[in-house]
């Protein structure tokens, strides 16, 4: 047993400089051919669940109780259709590591609709709204090459709002599978997503200096 | 790229809503409604009513053999008495008869907590709903024909309503009545005018629905407004599809 200690103990003194100046090596290697600390993005996503399902009104319906129909029914202020942005947001993130990265992402998504008059069937007034999010990302890059780099990520965070008489808060929670960069200094992005902020896509252009 | 951004923007759509203005279908519906709160329900009422002072009248023997009434009346005070009826449609109410009868003229009856479910399945025209008042009503008898209308609530004055029902001149089988209604409806925001035009013939069929003949009219407006935003004329002819005129 004894002797079985010693020759482990033997083995990892032996290897283990080796281990680590080949980890050093990578990073260093890395950072030879992505000298860039910091980047910023600029990007769109789409589409904001959460933000379409809290600002949804409920589903206007032709049924009146039995037949009875009131004047009211016939020609108050009726809604048309609502609309999103998506989410417009700037990031800003910092390579710690050739595998890690830190971002800092702030988007906002514009809504805006109209409520029109039945009886002459014009736009009688207008609304808009808006939802703030923010959202700190840890990402993971696996893929880094010269002109490429593919990464996943996870995020949590927090959006707020409102919409016409409407006002939420609610947490943003992001998970990208897959997001691919492509470019050095400046480059273009764009990743796959599902979460409460946006599910479906975010793309955009960056800069790293 | 960038018609593809736009496009993508666009995409982003909350809801389905679509501007739609005000269409012939609800004015129709509308139509119906006020038709069968206005002319229909107040039918019922005097129908009820007439029936009940024949009742009254009867002496106590003759009572027992009335299927409609006897045993079915309730006493909730002097001269306070809650009736009904299942055999068209339903309707209840509570009535004082002040201690006379209707048919003397003396005195109108009063009518409240009016419950009444219309049921329309004839001339084309299918409406079936339950109406509540909280109105009071007040049924007299004016030289053969029945007025009926609202009692104006001094403080809330929402609705009004007159109908005068009596039996056609010349109608020999005394079956065919001739109805003149009018009645005014205000929300916060809008109201409406309804009458007949000039009068509707009304008769029972032999399937125990009604008959009519004549034209029942209504406009709307806003609130405060003298401009006519719509109307609608339910034109009712024997034999014959309801034809509804409407202005938009």
């Amino acid at each position: 047993m004894k002797r079985i200690f010693l020759i482990c103990l033997y083995l990892v003194c032996v290897f283990s400089p080796c281990m680590t100046a080949d980890a050093q090596t990578r990073e260093d290697r890395f950072r030879e051919k992505f000298p860039y600390k910091y980047e910023f993005r600029v990007g769109w996503a789409g589409y904001p669940v959460v933000d379409g399902l809290s600002y949804r009104d409920r589903v206007e319906c032709d049924w009146y109780y039995g037949n009875f129909i009131a004047l009211d029914d016939i020609y108050a202020q009726r809604r048309g259709p609502s609309y999103m942005t998506g989410i417009i947001s700037g990031e800003f993130s910092i390579h710690f590591k050739r595998w890690f990265t830190l971002s800092f992402s702030a988007g906002f998504n514009g809504l805006w609709g109209s409520m029109y008059d039945p009886v002459d069937n014009c736009v009688s007034e207008r609304y808009g709204g808006l939802v703030f999010t923010f959202l700190p990302e840890a990402r993971f890059n696996w893929i880094n090459t010269r002109f490429v780099r593919m990464y996943s990520s996870v995020g949590l965070g927090i959006a707020a709002g409102g919409f016409i008489d409407e006002f939420h808060v609610y947490p943003a929670f992001q998970i990208a599978p897959v997001g691919i960069a492509l470019g050095r200094r400046t480059f273009f992005f764009a990743e796959s997503a599902i979460g409460s902020s946006w599910m479906g896509g975010k793309t955009g252009l960056g800069y790293r200096f | 790229m960038y018609i593809a951004a736009v496009l993508c923007i666009c995409s982003c759509k909350i809801s389905d809503y679509e501007m739609r203005p005000v269409s012939h279908s609800e004015l129709e519906r509308y139509g119906c409604r006020l038709f069968a709160e206005n002319v229909c329900a107040p039918l019922c009422l005097i129908e009820l009513v007439y029936a009940f002072d024949e009742y009254m009248l009867l002496p106590d023997e003759e009572k027992e053999k009335n299927e409609m009434f006897y045993d079915k009346v309730s006493i909730v005070g002097d001269n306070v008495y809650s009736i009904s009826d299942g055999r068209n449609g339903y309707i209840q109410c509570i009535v004082n008869t002040h201690g006379f009868s209707l048919s003397s003229g003396e005195m109108a009856w009063e009518i409240s907590d009016l419950q009444v479910r219309v049921d329309v399945q004839s001339q084309g025209m299918s409406f079936d709903s339950y109406f509540s008042y909280t109105e009071r009503f007040a049924v007299r008898s004016l030289g053969g024909s029945l007025e009926l209308c609202i009692i104006k609530d001094e403080i809330e004055e929402r609705n009004t309503l007159a109908v005068v029902l009596g039996l056609e001149e010349g109608n020999e089988n005394g079956n065919q009545l001739l109805l003149v209604a009018s009645g005014s409806e205000r929300t916060a925001g809008f109201r409406s005018v309804s009458a007949t035009e000039p009068s509707l013939r009304v008769r029972r069929s032999s399937s125990g629905g009604w008959i009519f003949d004549g034209v029942f009219r209504y406009r709307t407006y806003r609130a405060g407004d003298e401009k006519m935003l719509d109307e609608c004329s339910i034109i009712f002819k024997p034999g014959y599809l309801t034809k509804f005129e409407i202005s938009r």
